[in-house]
């Protein structure tokens, strides 16, 4: 093993590991989990080290796992006044990939007996999968107003209402993006997509929260949960717009950087300049826009559940209690104070597939939410469980960034291998679990023992003091595309 | 009873490159079959038995390049936004490159396919993005190879 053992749950590489790194790696997880990282994590770790301005270590969360440039579970911080860069590699292509976590007035007793039809109706409302085309019709200038106001957009045109953004991130914009920063390839990526699911990881679950489950009953009852209720987890990103911005930075980084900044970097995807550069900047403005493409997104979606919830249950939106508990990114940097060394600086906190975790009264936390610390949602596997946690003391070593879900652990081709998508999709509805899709490859790569067991990578963050358990949820109904 | 022939390509899929996205290996006798069989590759990514898409559309693909690497990063990127922009799935590349001079590589590509349809095509799953990482266009007892990763 690489990483030594500093602590019960901490480990740390430190710069001899490779050559150029600036700043060492520190790890959370229980032994087995960094015991099985897979080798190429240390390898793509090492790289991010090694980006001109890194301040005081690299993460790696207990979750992480071989990417490409940067590790998933990766959450890296730049000094923006000492060189610090803006890398949209450390960031991933799904700009904002995110979790937003719904709740209902419904319990168990009231969707049981209406459990196929509710996931049916979902999978007809909200386009999924490969190809799979919006219901939304936008304009290009319509769209680049979407890409300026985030959900803010979305609910001014009715999708949702104005209360949502509250228990947004960001509340629901970020307000450095600016439309003018994209590609016509980004804006033609994105048009047909909002309101999409898109496929691989990416699903809408009905979730069930058994009374057992609830590991802080003060803060889950003042968030609105209660035993036995019925929830909804939404898990998708940016879409191709996204996946455009990223696209188009990336490569136009590539070409530049040595030649107009003199910075070299061990992987071509981790392309980076100086975050104060103008290229830096264009960068940032346009992945704002992604960001708001993602949160906008998600609330189209939202209407879609108010609307379906209601035609199945029969019943107004208002009095099923549909209303979000929070909605939170795990791939997207952000500018943000932190103390090190006695100093408070200005850094740019790259995470990829890590959640931010604040701990309470940080300005980042929306109102609503400041004075508990930033609610955390972490999605499990399709067939195991999700979380919801609340940011805690301990983030001020992670640069208040948590894990973001199970974390792969085998490859999608050998988990097709080993897992017939029609078989399970019997297993799980055999097990209670009523499962939707286009694709029973898709599933067959998305199989709850391809992931790490999420319960051993919640614990780790829990014990560590970085993210306290609220509450568990159980999945009942699975969309995936 | 006569069944369709499974079309057979030079590439495989890799599995320790990288746990969450898909990392695959093509190779080819000349840089145009390498690139073929790289669009395959992706291809077969989002949709299982290619053999299955019909070739009913057509779309042609025009990049150009500093180099080779440069050069399949940017034409399979094309496959994308016409996955993306018109809902296309291709199952037959007809590419040609040439290198104008040192520095510039020109690429054509006739692509034929059909709009992705999840009834009759066994979908698999979306690809985000093609990355840089690893990606190497390079030359190996007379043949061509390229490995990519790209983010799903």
């Amino acid at each position: 093993m690489e990483a030594k053992r500093v602590g019960d749950l901490e480990w740390v590489i430190d710069k001899s590991f490779k050559e150029g790194m600036r700043v060492p790696i520190r790890l959370f997880g229980t032994e087995n989990l960094i015991k099985n990282l897979d080798p190429q994590v240390y390898d793509q770790a090492a790289n991010v080290a090694t980006l001109p301005g890194a301040e005081k270590e690299i993460i790696l969360m207990p979750d992480a796992h071989s990417g490409y440039g940067a590790p998933i579970g990766t959450v890296a911080a730049f000094d923006v006044n000492n060189g610090g860069i803006i890398s949209p590699g450390m960031i991933g292509f799904d700009i904002n990939c995110s979790v937003r976590l719904i709740k209902t007035n419904l319990t168990l007793k009231d969707v049981k007996p209406k459990l196929k039809t509710l996931v049916e109706e979902f999978f007809k409302a909200i386009p999924s999968g490969v190809g799979s085309e919006s219901k939304v019709r936008l304009k290009e200038p319509e769209f680049k107003e979407l890409a300026d106001g985030g959900a803010r957009w979305a609910t001014e045109r009715g999708f949702g209402k104005k209360e949502d953004l509250e228990r947004i991130e960001l509340n629901g914009n970020a307000e450095w993006a600016d439309s003018g920063k994209l590609s016509k390839a980004a804006v033609k990526r994105g048009l047909n997509q909002i309101g999409t699911l898109g496929s691989g990881n990416h699903y809408l679950e009905i979730e069930h929260l058994v009374p057992e489950n609830v590991f802080d009953d003060k803060l889950a009852k003042k968030w609105g949960l209660f035993d036995d209720q019925i929830l909804i987890l939404v898990h998708t990103g940016s879409r191709g717009a996204g996946h455009q911005i990223a696209s188009d930075y990336m490569n136009s980084f590539a070409s530049i950087m040595k030649s107009k900044y003199n910075i070299e970097v061990p992987d071509r995807e981790l392309a980076a300049v100086p975050f104060l550069s103008d290229d830096g900047q264009d960068y940032y403005k346009a992945m704002g826009c992604g960001v708001n493409i993602s949160f906008a997104n998600k609330q189209i979606i939202l209407q879609r559940v108010r609307e379906v919830m209601s035609k199945v249950f029969k019943s107004d939106e208002d009095s099923l209690g549909i209303d979000i508990v929070y909605d939170v990114a795990h791939n997207r940097a952000t500018l943000e104070k932190h103390e090190i060394d006695g100093e408070n600086l200005e850094l740019l906190v790259h995470r990829k597939g890590a959640t931010a975790s604040y701990y309470p009264g940080r300005k980042e936390i929306p109102k609503l939410y400041r004075q508990d610390g930033s609610p955390v949602l972490i999605g499990g596997s399709m067939q195991t469980a999700s979380y919801l946690l609340v940011g805690s003391e301990n983030s001020r070593q992670t640069f208040c960034s948590t894990v973001h879900g199970a974390g792969r652990m085998m490859s999608r081709h050998k988990a097709k291998e080993k897992y017939d998508g029609k078989k399970l999709k019997e297993e799980m509805i055999k097990s209670g679990i009523y499962v939707d899709t286009d694709s029973l490859s898709g599933l067959a790569e998305e199989a709850g023992g391809a992931y790490k067991d999420v319960n051993e990578v919640v614990e780790s963050v829990d014990k560590a003091g970085i993210s306290r358990k609220v509450a568990k949820f159980l999945p009942l109904g699975v969309i995936k595309g | 009873m006569t069944k369709m022939a499974k079309i057979k390509r030079n590439y495989r899929f890799l599995d320790n490159i990288t746990s969450a996205d898909v990392a695959f290996e093509a190779g080819g006798e000349t840089m145009d079959k390498l690139f073929e069989n790289c669009a395959y590759a992706l291809e077969n990514v989002m949709v299982n038995r290619l053999d299955r898409v019909k070739a009913e559309k057509e779309r042609n693909i025009t990049v150009e390049a500093r180099d080779a690497d440069q050069l399949l990063f940017s034409f399979l990127h094309e496959i994308l936004m016409l996955k993306d922009v018109e809902r296309l799935v291709f199952s037959r590349f007809k590419v040609s490159i040439k290198r104008l001079n040192e520095n510039r590589y020109l690429l054509k590509c006739i692509c034929k396919g059909s709009k992705i349809d999840p009834k009759t095509h066994d979908v698999v799953v979306d690809v985000k993005g093609i990355s840089m990482h690893r990606l190497k266009v390079g030359r190996k007892e007379g043949a061509y190879k390229a490995m990519v990763v790209v983010d799903v």
